[in-house]
């Protein structure tokens, strides 16, 4: 008789589990269940329930369903006895008999019910309520695993995963049958975005000449004459969780004696292997050539008879740009003359550019010229209006940028300098009315793109509002954000800080420089030293000094 | 916010039943699961499922990693691939969103195609599918030849260059073959935010696995 009870057992396992690890609770889909699963009505009237055979030597409690995802099978003895054929015969009648009615139990208890919606650990809900009819009683009231609890309510059961991932999760009726619930649990996002540090071989840029730390953060603090320049840079998420450093790089120069300075930011391309040395060798060159004698006496004589776009300052801002791109060029050249097995390419140093020069009038009023290759924005903003001093520089492909280490864009500009210049370079003034309300702002696309979107966005003053006042203001609990302390440092530190901000799809490096009046300051230029990021250069031969 | 469409155009004709259906079922449940680990991926992957038979039909439409369900999937009938391709282009135009002045639109859609037949749809059906999927843009669009009686000339014409072989549709060779697909989203993923534009060739996917020769 227990062969029989057996036989029909296992037609039933069948049809009920598919495979046999499905009750272990596993979290394995085998997906091969019918999808008009819906009602997992289980009648008490239903015919041959394993449980319902008394003459089993199976026990009173069925073990269709391990215990708190622990498989279970039958009991091995049962299961590794020969059944011998004879048996098999004898039994054929009353089980062709069977057969309908373990269809019926079949079309009436599915094996699996895919729960929907998915859950997100961490969001709401938290849980899924399942209705259950009236007759039907559960084995337990509370179970539990590591990844699941279920808890019987008024009406049914509640679901409530623990764990990310594929769920699988029995429930037991108190009639013997088991339903296997689906259901898909999605990880708390935040979770999966790592912190990783750069491992050796990240750290190791060139082994024989230049070991290049960078710091994960910059910041520049720096108190003029009646105005604050606070900057800070920000390794983007996408290269905390990747383990690899941040490819923006900024700068300044300032000249107390005749009001003079110009800030600098370069964005190194995410898909160049040493984009933040030839980001960091730009902005280098930058700094040392405005602080040269020969550019200073061009800097000098130019900025007061000519800011037009093809005047002699936006002259020399193409120039120097030329010349960072130069130097990376011959940086390449020469690592790649010392060690021919290199190969690199200046491609692999790909960066943008973006300069503004700045010079004070005697009237109190400030122009500004401005030059940019690539993404990223420079814009003066007045609070009733916005000035935006980058052009959109994209390139022949759609979504691509261009950048100051392409060869093309040079040759293509010497094919004709004054369209380029009216292409690249703007100059604007803002009145000594204006200078008062005025943030000028240096920022890579990494803060541009998630706050304005496109360049249409960026001539939208609402989203400038947007940005400074419920942005930068706002994150600090609506006091000023502008000097909101006399302290240099204490604001780049805030506006570190705040560059932190989380908008889903945007995980780039950040880099923000604004430069606002701030009435009252002493002069303490010579306190602005640059904080720099952390570099170990063992120079050999010059290569790489640059 | 700017998404990264993918579309899985899939063949369940009669002659994917058995074992080759069951392995793409588990194969898309996989590729989910995988994705829902990847923090980017996960932010920006839509995905959508196609299958065709006698008929072509969007199982799932452009829905985010985080909400995909896989419905029950069947195999029986025809290979309805030009009329795939229509569906596919239509699906496209009503889902994407175009980039404007005011708005970025999506990342241009990735398209992964997995057949084991010959398409069965009138020529005309064939031709007009194949126009209509190169008058769009689209991102990487590969073909898989599932088996030896897939039909890679036609494939070659609808992704040129674009093009893997499986030996047969069994199970271990499908897995890897959507092994790499979820590697190829999950770099695509990566990609699009560091360079600014998705892969658009095999070149800019991950090398595939031994299991998947480049026809």
């Amino acid at each position: 008789m227990f062969i029989w009870v057996r036989d029909l057992l296992q037609k039933i396992l069948v049809f009920i589990i598919p495979e046999k690890e499905s009750c272990d609770g596993s979290g394995k889909s085998n997906g091969e269940q019918k999808s008009e699963v819906a009602n997992p009505l289980l009648s008490d009237d239903i015919p041959y329930f394993p449980q319902r055979s008394t003459d089993s030597p199976l026990p009173s409690e069925s073990n269709l369903c391990g215990k708190n995802g622990i498989p279970q099978k039958i009991p091995s003895e049962k299961t590794e006895t020969e059944t011998p054929s004879s048996n098999r015969t004898e039994q054929e009648e009353p089980r062709e008999a069977l057969d309908s009615h373990i269809k019926e139990v079949a079309a009436v208890l599915p094996a699996k019910i895919r729960l929907s919606p998915n859950l997100t650990l961490g969001k709401k809900p938290a849980f899924i309520d399942y209705p259950l009819e009236q007759d039907i009683r559960l084995d337990k009231d509370y179970d539990e695993t590591d990844q699941w609890k279920t808890i019987k309510t008024e009406s049914g059961i509640r679901i409530i995963p623990k764990t990310a991932g594929e769920l699988d999760i029995p429930i037991r009726y108190n009639n013997g049958a088991c339903v296997h619930f689906q259901l898909s649990v999605n990880p708390d996002l935040s979770s999966l975005w790592q912190k990783r540090e750069p491992e050796d071989n990240q750290i190791v840029f060139d082994q024989d000449y230049v070991r290049l730390k960078k710091r994960h953060k910059d910041l520049i603090a720096v108190n003029l004459p009646g105005w604050q320049v606070i900057g800070a840079s920000r390794r983007g998420r996408s290269h905390e969780h990747e383990g690899t450093f941040r490819d923006d790089e900024m700068g300044y120069w300032a000249d107390e004696a005749t009001g003079r300075y110009a800030f600098f930011l370069a964005d190194g391309a995410g898909s160049a292997r040493f984009s933040r040395e030839g980001a960091r060798i730009a902005i280098s060159v930058l700094r040392e050539k405005f602080g040269a004698n020969v550019t200073e006496a061009l800097w000098k004589g130019a900025m007061d008879d000519d800011t037009s776009p093809g005047g002699k300052v936006g002259k020399m801002l193409v120039q120097l740009a030329y010349y960072a791109m130069s130097r990376i060029d011959s940086f390449v050249k020469d690592s790649n003359a010392a060690n021919p097995e290199r190969k690199w390419v200046i491609k692999d140093f790909n960066t943008t550019i973006l300069i503004a020069a700045v010079k004070r009038d005697d009237d109190g009023g400030i122009r500004v010229v401005a030059f940019s290759i690539g993404d990223g924005v420079i814009a003066g903003y007045t609070g009733d209006n916005v000035r935006i001093l980058t052009r959109p520089d994209v390139g022949e492909f759609c979504g691509g940028t261009r950048f100051l280490t392409m060869s093309s864009v040079w040759e293509k500009a010497a094919t004709n300098w004054s369209a380029f210049y009216a292409s690249r370079l703007t100059s604007v003034r803002f009145s000594p009315e204006e200078t008062q309300r005025l943030i000028l702002f240096l920022m890579s696309d990494g803060v541009s793109d998630p706050w304005f979107e496109t360049d249409a966005g960026l001539a939208t003053l609402e989203k400038w509002r947007h940005f400074v006042e419920d942005g930068l203001v706002g994150s600090y609990g609506g006091t000023a954000w502008i000097a909101p302390s006399e302290n240099a440092d204490v604001n780049a530190e805030r506006l570190w800080q705040w560059l932190g901000f989380e908008v889903t799809s945007h995980y780039d490096d950040r880099t923000l420089i604004a430069i606002y009046p701030h009435s009252g300051m002493g002069k303490n230029v010579e306190q602005s030293v640059q904080k720099t990021g952390l570099r170990e250069l063992n120079v050999k031969d010059g290569i790489g000094n640059v | 916010m700017r998404r990264l469409p993918v579309y899985m155009l899939v063949d369940v004709s009669g002659s994917m039943s058995g074992e080759p259906i069951e392995s793409v079922k588990s194969g898309l449940q996989m590729l989910v699961d995988a994705l829902r680990k990847e923090p980017r991926a996960l932010e920006t992957a839509y995905l959508s499922v196609i299958t065709f038979n006698s008929r072509a039909q969007q199982i799932v439409p452009l829905t985010d990693l985080a909400s995909f369900q896989l419905p029950e999937i069947t195999a029986s009938g025809c290979t309805a691939l030009g009329e795939a391709l229509k569906l596919l282009c239509d699906c496209r135009k009503k889902e994407i969103i175009k980039t404007t002045t005011e708005v970025k639109g999506d990342w241009k859609p990735m398209v992964f195609i997995l057949t084991d037949g010959i398409p069965t749809d009138d020529d005309d059906v064939l031709s007009e599918g194949i126009s209509e999927f190169h008058a769009e843009k689209w991102g990487a669009a590969v073909s898989c030849a599932a088996g030896p009686d897939a039909d890679k000339d036609f494939l070659d014409k609808v992704t040129p260059e674009c093009v893997v072989e499986l030996a047969t549709a069994d199970k271990s060779r499908l897995s890897a073959f959507f092994k790499w697909v979820t590697a190829s989203i999950a770099t695509t993923s990566k990609g699009i935010n560091e360079q600014g534009d998705g892969a658009t060739g095999l070149g800019q996917l991950p090398p595939p696995p031994p299991e998947l020769t480049i026809v």
